[in-house]
């Protein structure tokens, strides 16, 4: 048995023999969150202060790769990742859900993603796709394989079937949806969003406001996590106490967040000083360190997934 | 030219502090609190705040700026991110965060000065708002995407009735942050 008083540190030997591991493979530190079978928190990482690991948020999802995938545009990965999910809802037989499961597996094998790291992100799912197997296999009248009267209970095929279909076509979105944030940085996609949203501009909308807002917080998360952490010792010094129940608890962030909110604000003063200083916004065409560019690898990918999309929803239809 | 340049250099702040209540609402999703069945997290404290202190087209937009960010792949909800969470069920509750604190925010700027306790049901409302969406969208996933036919007041009653509580207790420390931010003359 292991002794409670000892689990912080027999968690911080996990994760760091984890990041042993990953760093021997070549592989970034922050993988082994996404690990199927045992998967530590940001949280219990705060308790257990591991702050190096928080710098990393930035990065996300995103696993660095030289893969086919991963040269895309990330144009192209949005929006055909956007055609097979519209394709995917429309979706109700098995054989249609067989080829959208191949085309995962093709891009398993284009993306050269370890599998565990994409099968990781059904992990927040599974309780729903088990209530959707359930409710499905009990709810739907059918032939009887069992029953059960004393607990109310009929299993039928078509309840199974159902059932599966269902469960199958959540994964498959998951999946595909995971796909994206795994071979494509945040700034690639903000980038990707910024181009393909441009000409809402004339609407009235701010896009390239919104654009600036995302990569500024992008900055901003690690280091407000990191001075939150310092005004925490400080209060701590001075005899603050984190600690009781859940009003004193609630209480107890006040002084915490409020010095977090003053020098947050200062910071913020200092940058747009900065910003303004060097003239941004001043209203002309700006351009950018990243340009994008279609390749022909790019409308071969985007011309293939709308025509396996077109021919899925016309199979769909005829059988 | 010179009107529509000041302009410009005015919204370059705005900018700054908006994004800085997206990376505090990112933050406070990490800071929880274990609660008996629900955990507490201050992210929507962040929001309310956000609603309470910022005009309401730089809340909202904020907020907006919050999702797009756990939407890119950053693990910033609180089951993670990526594209795949809008098919979690507590999508909902995300989805209802710009437009929560743009109501906060457009029903506190309309007076001049407000009372802790009229703050309060400004903040009330709005968590509510962000309540009411969220159990509706838990409504819509449970019953479109996996087609399981539960009865609309059940789940607004699961989704709301447990959350209530805690929220009353975070609009009221909200508002009195808001004065107390006033007063030290912080806020623009």
């Amino acid at each position: 048995m292991l002794n409670l008083r000892f689990l912080p540190v027999y968690i911080e030997g996990k994760v760091k023999k984890r990041i042993q591991k990953f760093k021997k493979k070549d592989k970034i530190t922050l993988a082994f969150l996404f690990d199927f079978f045992f998967t530590i928190n940001y949280i219990k990482m705060f308790k257990l202060g591991l702050f190096i690991l928080f710098s990393d948020i930035t990065i996300g999802q995103y696993f660095p790769g030289e893969s086919f995938i991963h040269r895309l545009d990330p144009r192209t990965k949005l929006i055909s990742l956007m055609l097979f999910m519209t394709g995917l809802l429309f979706a109700y037989h098995f054989l249609s859900l067989a080829i959208y499961f191949l085309v995962t597996i093709v891009m398993l094998f284009g993306s050269q993603l370890p599998p565990r790291l994409v099968l990781g992100n059904l992990k927040p799912f599974v309780w729903l796709f088990i209530l959707t197997l359930l409710i499905h296999i009990w709810s739907t009248p059918g032939t009887v394989v069992f029953s059960c009267s004393a607990l109310h209970l009929t299993v039928s095929i078509e309840g199974i079937r159902l059932g599966l279909i269902f469960g199958i076509r959540l994964a498959l979105l998951v999946l595909f949806a995971a796909f994206l944030t795994l071979t494509a940085s945040p700034i690639e996609i903000t980038d990707a969003l910024e181009k393909m949203l441009s000409p809402l501009k004339r609407l009235g909308l701010p896009v390239h406001e919104l654009v600036m807002m995302l990569t500024l917080s992008l900055r901003f998360i690690p280091t407000l996590l990191e001075e939150a952490e310092q005004l925490k010792n400080a209060q701590v010094s001075r005899g603050a106490r984190f600690g009781g129940n859940l009003l004193q608890r609630l209480k107890s962030t006040i002084p915490l967040v409020l010095p977090l909110f003053i020098s947050a604000f200062r910071r913020a003063d200092d940058l747009a000083l900065a910003m303004d200083s060097r003239c941004y916004g001043s209203g002309a065409q700006r351009s950018s360190y990243r340009i994008l560019h279609y390749a022909r690898t790019d409308y071969m990918v985007l011309f293939s997934s709308l025509i396996t999309v077109i021919f899925l929803f016309f199979l769909e239809r005829s059988l | 030219m010179y009107l529509y340049d000041s302009m410009k250099i005015k919204s370059t702040k705005y900018i700054l502090y908006a994004s800085i209540f997206t990376a505090l609402t990112a933050a406070g999703a990490f800071v929880r609190i274990p609660f008996y069945i629900v955990p507490v997290t201050l992210q929507t404290f962040f929001t309310i705040l956000a609603g309470g202190t910022l005009k309401p087209g730089w809340a909202f937009s904020s907020q907006l700026v919050y999702i797009g960010l756990g939407l890119l792949g950053l693990p910033i909800f609180s089951n993670g991110g990526g594209i795949q969470y809008i098919f979690h069920p507590t999508f909902g509750y995300l989805l209802a965060l710009p437009i929560a604190s743009f109501v906060i925010s457009s029903l506190s700027h309309s007076h001049r000065s407000l009372s802790l306790m009229q703050r309060t049901g400004i903040h009330i409302t709005g968590s509510l708002i962000i309540l009411f969406i969220g159990a509706f969208y838990l409504y819509f996933i449970v019953n479109i995407i996996s087609t399981i036919n539960y009865s609309l007041i059940k789940v607004l009653t699961a989704g709301i009735l447990v959350f209530i509580p805690v929220e009353v207790f975070k609009s009221y420390i909200a508002a009195w942050m808001v004065r107390k931010l006033e007063n030290y003359e912080v806020i623009p």
